[in-house]
């Protein structure tokens, strides 16, 4: 063994360690289809674990990607036995803690003062008061993996092995993931004064039998286990998607750098799009040989900046790559990387979606 | 060292990523990427603000490298120095604390280990080291590689031609050989010819020589870690003397140059002892 890398994700197809797989980069550059790639890739190479793939994103792509509606609750993608996605949709869930909260409200007594806040809450006050908050889908993303690790520690409900996230663009993932360190010192901060001021606290929340520091302890101890997972590269780690082009390049190397800062493990990077004219002279075309031209230059520099990398090149497809088959067809040059003499048929071998 | 596993190199890989970001290296990449194009976007990085040099990447690199010999040797030395500066805080003034522009003793040593330049802004000596961003794992890593190629080299060049050739031309009639060796228009013949000795040696000792160094191309690219430009120690002192305190022009290059030539003349002098040895046994028994 050397320490050449493979231009392929061999390695993290076939690593049973991973519990985490972020899936990032900029807007437009096919992170969702690298994203169910790599989750299909994972589901054919281990059938006996079980994965889900999430989507973060505000503007959900996945039920577009696959062909059929996912929705806030995992369910199995039609056609694989142990691959699950959901779609994580901040109104709804808001909605259901809107309904928690107006339920709560008037379940508090007969009072007037419950009366008065389920009414307030029953046009949905709450929902669309924290629906304005920035970062809330963040938030709520977070929110599920702290779910599915307690699911997890508990043995309840449907378990996976891995959980793969299709991220937002790059501002709103890296908001996202840097929420474990923010909340971490966030509560510790509260820890402090809820410390000084707890038994005053517990007294104004008496009536409701609330422990705040109790809840507060627990909350922390939940974010400090993901911070860790999130830092550990055994288990976790972030796949960069871009295309070779200059704002794609220079906002994969922001990604990345952001990523290396919050001790996060990123070794792999997806270059999509990519056309490989030369071998393409029966489609000779002025413009794609000029656009190739141009990717590679840049290929030539992203192999330069970031030959410790995985650098998996993915071709143009001539299609749109929907639908199951379609994924698995193109998934596979993930796998094994794509040789445009031997496998250029395929890009024009996807079924048409229509 | 041996052959590296899978968690290994995972682990290497990892840390010689990191250290390509550190030491300014995250600033530059980006400085890089806009400068091709001449754009005007931001380059800073963050992990070249002082806040984030604390944590990342380099320290928690250190950390997760307990391999290198000298981190267990040199960390009592630092705590030491940690309770000496605490006691000259103390002695002055009474806090432990200094001025912001002053870089204290230990903060500079700090740097010097890690190879970082220190937040003050005082370069440091760890920077015009390469060794200094190279880990230790790696470079026991590239030895390996490179003493099996010199014994795998030795072994075929010893056992599979220099024994048989010279085993040829001291014992031309003996019955190993097969017959065709000994007609004179086989091309076995110029061969067993002694006179052709010094002719076929050195056409031997080039090929064999542009096969090693091919070979430790090889070595070099698998490893990724230049052979004695980052490895040897008298290339590694030798960096540490400012350029211009000399007067001679990228000397760290010269006495690369010069040991490269010293390494293929020490192998022809091996070879030429061996074919010496070899003989002198022959013609004895």
């Amino acid at each position: 063994m050397d320490l050449t890398v493979e231009p392929n994700l061999h390695s993290l197809i076939n690593s049973t360690t991973h519990k985490w797989i972020f899936v990032g980069g900029k807007g437009g550059v096919g992170k969702t289809t690298s994203s169910c790639s790599i989750a299909i890739q994972m589901a054919l190479s281990q059938p006996n674990k079980q994965f889900l793939l999430i989507s973060t994103d505000p503007a959900h792509n996945l039920s577009d990607a696959f062909g059929e509606k996912f929705g806030k609750d995992a369910r199995k993608v039609s056609g694989m036995d142990n691959l699950s996605c959901m779609e994580i949709d901040p109104s709804a869930a808001l909605k259901d803690m809107n309904d928690m909260a107006v339920s709560r409200a008037n379940s508090s007594g007969g009072e007037g003062q419950g009366d008065d806040l389920g009414s307030l809450l029953q046009g949905g006050a709450l929902a669309d008061l924290t629906g304005s908050i920035p970062g809330i889908d963040e938030a709520l993303s977070f929110m599920e993996v702290m779910k599915h690790i307690k699911r997890q520690e508990q043995g309840e409900g449907e378990t996976f092995d891995t959980v793969i996230f299709d991220t937002a663009p790059t501002g709103h993932t890296l908001r996202f993931l840097q929420l474990p360190n923010t909340l971490s010192k966030l509560l510790e901060k509260f820890g402090e004064i809820t410390n000084k001021l707890g038994p005053m606290l517990n007294s104004f929340m008496g009536a409701g039998n609330v422990d705040i520091s109790g809840k507060l302890n627990e909350l922390k101890a939940n974010v400090e286990t993901i911070r860790q997972q999130f830092t550990d590269p055994d288990l976790t780690t972030f796949v960069c998607v871009c295309i070779s082009e200059f704002l794609s390049l220079y906002e994969t190397e922001r990604l990345i750098q952001e990523l290396i800062s919050y001790d996060m493990d990123v070794n792999s990077i997806i270059v999509n799009q990519l056309l490989f004219a030369e071998n393409d002279q029966e489609h000779n075309c002025k413009r794609c040989q000029a656009r190739w031209k141009m990717q590679k230059k840049y290929l030539d520099q992203i192999d330069e900046l970031y030959e410790d990398f995985h650098i998996i090149k993915m071709p143009l497809c001539a299609g749109e790559i929907r639908g199951l088959n379609n994924l698995t067809k193109f998934s596979q040059f993930l796998k094994k990387e794509y040789d445009p003499a031997a496998n250029g048929k395929v890009i024009y071998e996807l079924e048409d979606k229509e | 060292m041996s052959e590296l596993t899978d968690a290994e190199k995972r682990r290497l890989l990892r840390e010689r990523r990191q250290k390509k970001f550190s030491n300014g290296g995250a600033s530059s990449r980006l400085n890089k990427i806009t400068g091709q194009v001449s754009s005007h976007l931001n380059t800073e990085s963050p992990l070249d603000s002082p806040s984030v040099e604390k944590t990342t990447p380099v320290e928690s690199v250190r950390s997760a490298t307990p391999i290198s010999g000298e981190d267990s040797n040199t960390a009592p030395q630092l705590d030491l120095l940690k309770q000496l500066a605490a006691m000259q805080g103390q002695g002055t003034d009474g806090s432990s604390s200094q001025e912001p522009s002053t870089p204290d003793l230990l903060s500079l040593l700090n740097s010097m280990n890690a190879g970082v330049p220190s937040a003050e802004g005082v370069p440091s000596l760890g920077q015009a080291s390469p060794m200094a961003s190279i880990n230790q794992a790696a470079l026991d890593y590239h030895d390996y590689l490179l003493n099996r190629l010199k014994a795998w080299t030795i072994l075929v060049k010893w056992i599979f031609f220099l024994l048989p050739y010279l085993f040829l031309i001291t014992r031309p009639n003996g019955t190993v050989w097969p017959s065709y060796a000994f007609t004179q228009s086989s091309w076995f013949a110029p061969l067993r010819n002694p006179s052709n000795f010094t002719r076929v040696f050195a056409t031997f000792e080039f090929l064999s020589i542009s096969i090693y160094y091919q070979l430790l191309k090889n070595v070099e690219h698998k490893s990724k870690i230049k052979n004695l430009q980052d490895t040897n120690k008298l290339v590694k002192l030798i960096s540490l003397v400012p350029e211009g305190m000399i007067p001679i022009s990228n000397l760290r290059g010269k006495l690369v140059t010069v040991l490269q030539y010293w390494d293929l003349l020490s192998m022809l002098i091996t070879d030429i002892s061996f074919v010496l040895i070899v003989l002198g046994f022959l013609m004895y028994f």
